[in-house]
Formats: C-alpha cells, structure tokens, sequence
C-alpha cells in the first residue's frame, strides 16, 4: 500500500508539474518558478493528509521530506537545461547547433536572467546588487555551503 | 527514534560524500554512482545481518513501511545530491559573478573581461571530456554516453517547454 502510495505521489508531482508548466505562464519568485512552488505545495496538502490518515503523523513527516525531494529534482533539472554551460554545450552538439557559446553568453544571460528579476540593477553601466533582496547573499551562502560540505 | 532513523539516513549519504571526497577533488559522474552502488550494497548487507541476528522481528511485515519509506528517503536525498554535487568540483558562474560584483563596483564590460579570465566553457569543456561524454578530436563529438544524457536534457527541454539558455 505505502509503495503504491508513493508512485502515485510520484506521477502526480510531475505530472501536475508538466500540466501547469504548459497552460500557464510561469513567473519567477526567485530562484524558483512560482507554478513550481505552487505545485509543492499542493502535493504536500494531498499527499500529506492521505498519509496522515493511513498511517499517522511520522509518515506525514516523511510524506513532506519526499516531496521536497521532488520539488528539489524538478527544480535543479529545469535549471540545469535552462542555466548550466554543460547542458548548453551538450545540447549544442546533439542539436548541430552552430551559433557561437562564449563567456559573454555566460555573463549576459546570468545579468539579465538577475535584472529582470530585480536582483541587481546597471546604473551608468556599473552593476549594483539590490540591497533590498536578500535572496542573492543566500544563494551565495548556499554555494560556499555546498564547497565546504 | 523515528527522527533517529531518518537522522541516520542522512548522515549515511553524509559519510559517503565526505570519504568519496578525501582522496580526490573532483567527481567523476559515473564513478560517484558506481561507488554509491557499492557502498549501498555494503550497507543493506550490513544492517541485514545485525537486525537478522539480534532483532530478528525488526524484519517483520509491521516494520516493513518504515524500512521501504526510509529507504525511499535515502534514494531521493541521494539523487539530490548528486545534482547538487558537481559545483563542489566546478564553480558556477553565477557564484563567479557574485564573487566580483559583491564587492567591487564593475562594468559589464570589466566583469566579462574577468570572466572570460576564468576560463569558464575550457574547463567544462575539459570536464565533459574527463567524464566521458563529449570526445574531442579538434571537433567535439558525444560519445554513447553522452547521447543518452543529451537525449534525457532533450526530453525535459521538450516536456517543461524550456529554453536552453546556459
């Protein structure tokens, strides 16, 4: 039953997560996609009651670890095609595309990939971070954590 | 000790990344999983013959939904972490960038020339090939295993409608 329980969890995460992802228009709460987070949550509402109810509160505990694990995947996998110079230059040579990738690319995409998520802003051509989002020393914190772990 | 368990679960993939890492600085994709595999197998054995031989009702069906659960937990984490792994080894660039534009007031003509100092696509490049997804013979070709990659990042690019921007 619990097997079951958590395959069907796991087709509804990503199949809600396609569905909402191809009939709505998606918005960033940076650096997740909001239809994302949205979808989270709702498979933490269903799945952990179902869980709650069958088979008590631990698993409810449980119900909510995985289903941050599937937000986590889904979330690092979408990145990885969209954002990742690897997964850039992989799909470049499977798709025979010829258009040049440089560092410049890099640095463009990533400034405005920030600006328009009001993450920095360029005032007079110098760049400035925007003091009033915090979310970008998190993610700077993040990567030293992940270096020394 | 419900918590206890799933602590343990944790600190199971914590010990594995710690000592995959004591002798050698980066990972090699397919090596990480193979030596996952092992050290899995290692463990399952491990914890079967001391439950088997000093509790052998932990076996029993009433446990069985914690252990199935425990060990879904310790497969997703895992798979988590092999996502996240790979930036202990390669810098992503916008840490690169965060790095300059913290604390110097730069232009986006100065970053990119810092940048480009960096090296970045060379040493992915370099990587790609150590893995053994991408052969290059002056021109970059994907070997089998890099096909199948490509055609994994194909799919979700097609499924989530994704630009590949990079």
């Amino acid at each position: 039953m619990y097997i079951y329980l958590f395959f069907l969890n796991f087709i509804f995460f990503f199949l809600l997560l396609i569905l909402l992802n191809n009939f709505f228009i998606n918005k960033f709460y940076y650096p997740f996609k909001i239809l994302d987070l949205i979808n989270f949550v709702i498979n933490i509402i269903i799945f952990g009651i179902i869980n709650f109810f069958y088979f008590g509160s631990n698993f409810m505990i449980i119900s909510i670890i995985i289903n941050f694990n599937f937000f986590y995947i889904s979330f690092h996998v979408q990145n990885m095609v969209n954002t990742s110079p690897r997964t850039k230059i992989i799909l470049n040579i499977f798709t025979k595309n010829k258009k040049v990738y440089t560092e410049k690319n890099i640095v463009e995409n990533r400034l405005n990939r920030l600006q328009s998520n009001q993450q920095i802003f360029i005032n007079k051509k110098i760049i400035h971070i925007n003091k009033k989002k915090k979310t970008l020393n998190f993610i700077y914190l993040v990567f030293k954590l992940i270096k020394k772990f | 000790m419900f918590y206890l368990q799933i602590l343990i679960v944790f600190f199971l993939l914590f010990f594995f990344n710690k000592t995959y890492f004591l002798h050698q600085k980066k990972i090699i994709f397919f090596d990480y999983l193979k030596k996952f595999i092992l050290y899995t197998f290692f463990i399952i054995g491990v914890l079967y013959m001391y439950f088997e031989y000093y509790y052998k009702d932990i076996l029993s069906n009433k446990n069985y939904i914690i252990i199935s659960s425990l060990i879904i937990i310790y497969f997703l984490t895992f798979f988590s972490i092999f996502l996240t792994i790979s930036l202990k080894s390669i810098n992503s660039p916008t840490f690169d960038i965060l790095n300059v534009i913290k604390n110097n007031k730069i232009s986006k003509r100065r970053l990119i020339m810092k940048i480009r100092k960096k090296k970045i696509l060379s040493k992915r490049i370099k990587d790609l090939v150590n893995q053994n997804i991408v052969k290059n013979n002056g021109k970059l070709k994907l070997t089998p295993e890099g096909i199948i990659v490509a055609k994994f990042f194909f799919m979700i690019k097609k499924i989530f409608k994704i630009p590949v921007d990079g």
